[in-house]
């Protein structure tokens, strides 16, 4: 029972700390929040429940890669058509712009798919678990391996590997990571693939899930910024937890008190954390860059 | 030497507009004009197209035999966006106040019926609408006509079904949290407690609730022997689909949506054994559900759905009033709709009882091999 409770927060947590690791790797990388992470999960799951499972029957593996080559084209895309013109002016035109996007990308994604939800076939998903009395779904373990995954790789580029360092310098001081010959640029295009291909990875796994619809990426992403704040805004470590303790929270919370006040909850926690521990458990408070 | 004027005006007004108008009341004008307000474009434009093809095809049908007493009909139609409130009631006012409509059809969503309605009273013109919110009809308002089953009549029916024939005893109730689910749940639990029962659990979720495992998890805890849910689509869809995963064995009885393509679809397997009020399932063996199909698959080559065959007989509605009406304006026509009884349409037999309902009866189905099947003709009011 309670395990059961366990295991399907968990899941939805890690859906949430899926989409908070984006939202962490911009804003490490050029100190902005984008608003549009749910909406790229959100296409990522109709480029592949739409055009790939749907028209070309693709195996499951190839699909992934094919959706994953089309987030981070699209991600190389946005950043030097977008971010990159905007990136003089100030940071609120980066962030109204990612808002813009977002709202174009859930109006596209109608008339492209039409409103009727989607249907995505996954080999995980005919396989349950059994433990004890508790079922879980293949869909959930394939969601929170993708995590461990995703977040170790995360970890290891950023301080392990020259690019991952490069990284890091252009989000402290673009300007002088430049002048140490650091190519922002690039180095930015290649985050800004990375960030869509964490949300495309997302989009794939939640797909079978939910049912691939217009709006299914705006609630998760507010619940995943909500995960980024509690575990302390742009560490990867406080993504992980964040997401984590607001999906078990969660699941706790709407059998234990009242699934009328599951929102309440989340975001109760959340204007907790912005009074009482703004910097949350594991960051440095969010302060104005200078 | 006025109304000259105004007829000039009005002619000018019109060559600019680019179509050709009567002058006034449309006494002179040779068409007979009906309003459609419809979801044209936006997230609920497919529910607009089925409702302009059923329309359109009771319209063509008329037509072809020469119109009534010698004048066709014409169609008007306008985008209401589905529920948008502004857009609906601008629809409505164009439709009403540029085209000189005598009727209209539609608005189809509760929240943009309700703003329409105070126009349809302003400019005395009657409304035939699909929107099951009992408030549509809660307010009198003399000029408008439900051509559906009305949410808490729905409810009403449905649980009867469930306490009677299903012998539930202990009850959970799940529900969407809009005005939707809110109203259709609310008139759940009056039925409950006029039967002298008190729901065991009550669980609530939003449109884009994605895991419905606690809720499951609690029903099971209240050891509820069925749930009654009010719902849409997608949360439908999922709720089975867990129920089924976490092997729950209550029984799940709903909305019409239990009974949707949508939900089977996305239920798949999962939705078999789902019961549900409807007033329209495809492969009913109705013989004349089974004319109709075929009829409408001749001109569009797919099947007809429930919002295509109630607006279908929607339109018919209006056009046996048009034919037993003494003039032909709005308030005859208002007055030949409130005389409707017993009339034939497709889905049902129409009658108008105060308030404006004209549906009184439905069918519970029951999903049965991925397919809802139905398993009693229900009536009441």
């Amino acid at each position: 029972m309670s395990l059961q409770l366990i295991i399907s927060g968990l899941a939805m947590g890690a859906i949430y700390a899926l989409i908070a690791l984006g939202f962490t790797l911009i804003w490490n990388a050029v100190g902005i929040v984008n608003f549009a992470q749910g909406e790229l999960v959100m296409i990522a799951a109709y480029v592949s429940a739409g055009w790939l499972a749907m028209s070309l029957h693709l195996p499951w593996v190839l699909n992934l890669l094919m959706v994953m080559i089309f987030m981070a084209i699209f991600g190389i895309f946005i950043a030097r058509w977008m971010y990159h013109p905007l990136r003089k002016s100030s940071q609120l035109s980066a962030i109204v712009a990612t808002i813009g996007l977002s709202l174009f990308l859930k109006n596209i994604a109608v008339l492209i798919w039409g409103p009727e939800p989607l249907i995505d076939p996954s080999p995980f998903k005919a396989v349950t678990l059994h433990v004890g009395r508790a079922a879980f779904s293949g869909q959930y373990i394939s969601i929170l391996a993708a995590l461990l995954i995703l977040m170790g790789l995360q970890v290891f580029m950023f301080r392990r590997t020259q690019v991952g360092r490069a990284m890091q310098a252009t989000a402290q001081d673009g300007e002088v990571a430049r002048l140490m010959g650091v190519n922002t640029k690039t180095i930015i295009s290649i985050i800004f693939a990375y960030a869509f291909v964490l949300a495309g990875i997302a989009g794939v796994l939640m797909a079978p899930l939910f049912y691939v619809s217009a709006d299914m990426g705006s609630l998760v992403a507010l619940k995943a910024f909500a995960a980024c704040i509690i575990g302390g805004f742009g560490n990867v470590q406080g993504a992980l937890v964040g997401g984590l303790i607001l999906g078990v929270l969660e699941a706790f919370g709407s059998y234990f008190i009242s699934s009328q006040y599951v929102d309440v909850i989340s975001f109760g926690l959340l204007i907790a954390f912005l009074i009482f521990r703004p910097q949350g458990i594991f960051g440095e408070p969010i302060m104005e860059r200078p | 030497m006025k109304k000259a004027r105004k007829c000039l005006l009005g002619l000018v007004g019109a060559v600019c507009l680019g179509s050709i108008a009567g002058c006034g009341t449309n006494q002179s004008s040779k068409e007979i004009n009906i309003g459609v307000s419809a979801p044209l474009t936006g997230q609920f434009a497919q529910d607009g197209k089925y409702m302009k093809q059923g329309i359109q095809l009771a319209v063509n049908d008329v037509n072809a035999k020469g119109g009534i007493g010698g004048r066709q009909i014409k169609l008007f139609f306008e985008d209401d966006q589905g529920p948008n409130p502004t857009v609906a009631s601008n629809a409505v006012t164009k439709l009403v106040t540029q085209d000189n409509v005598v009727a209209v059809i539609g608005p189809h969503f509760s929240p943009a019926m309700l703003p329409a309605e105070s126009l349809f009273s302003k400019y005395k013109v009657p409304a035939l609408t699909g929107a099951t919110g009992p408030v549509i009809t809660a307010q009198g308002n003399p000029w408008i006509f439900r051509i559906r089953l009305n949410d808490s009549i729905g409810a009403k029916l449905l649980v009867q079904y469930a306490v009677n024939d299903l012998h539930l005893k202990r009850v959970g109730l799940d529900y969407v949290n809009t005005s939707f689910g809110q109203s259709g749940i609310q008139a759940v639990k009056q039925a409950l407690a006029a039967d002298g029962i008190t729901p065991v659990d009550i669980q609530t979720h939003d449109d884009s609730t994605k895991d419905f495992t606690s809720q499951i998890l609690s029903f099971e805890k209240a050891k509820v022997d069925g749930v009654i849910v009010w719902t849409d689509d997608q949360p439908s869809g999922l709720l089975a689909q867990q129920m089924k995963q976490l092997g729950a064995n209550f029984k799940l009885i709903g909305s019409t949506s239990f009974s949707q393509p949508p939900f089977l679809n996305l239920a798949g397997s999962a939705s078999n054994g789902a019961y549900a009020i409807t007033d329209f399932t495809q492969n009913n063996p109705d013989p004349r559900i089974q004319a109709w199909e075929s009829k409408f698959n001749s001109v569009y080559h797919t099947k007809p759905e429930l919002y295509a065959t109630a607006y279908y007989d929607a339109m018919n509605i209006l056009i046996d009033a048009l034919q037993h009406s003494s003039k032909v304006d709005a308030p005859s026509i208002q007055k030949a709709l409130e005389n409707i009884k017993n009339y034939q349409g497709v889905i049902t037999n129409y009658s108008y009882s105060s308030g404006g309902d004209m549906v009184h009866a439905g069918l519970i189905t029951q999903v049965q091999n991925g397919q809802p099947v139905v398993i009693k003709k229900v009536s009441g009011s």
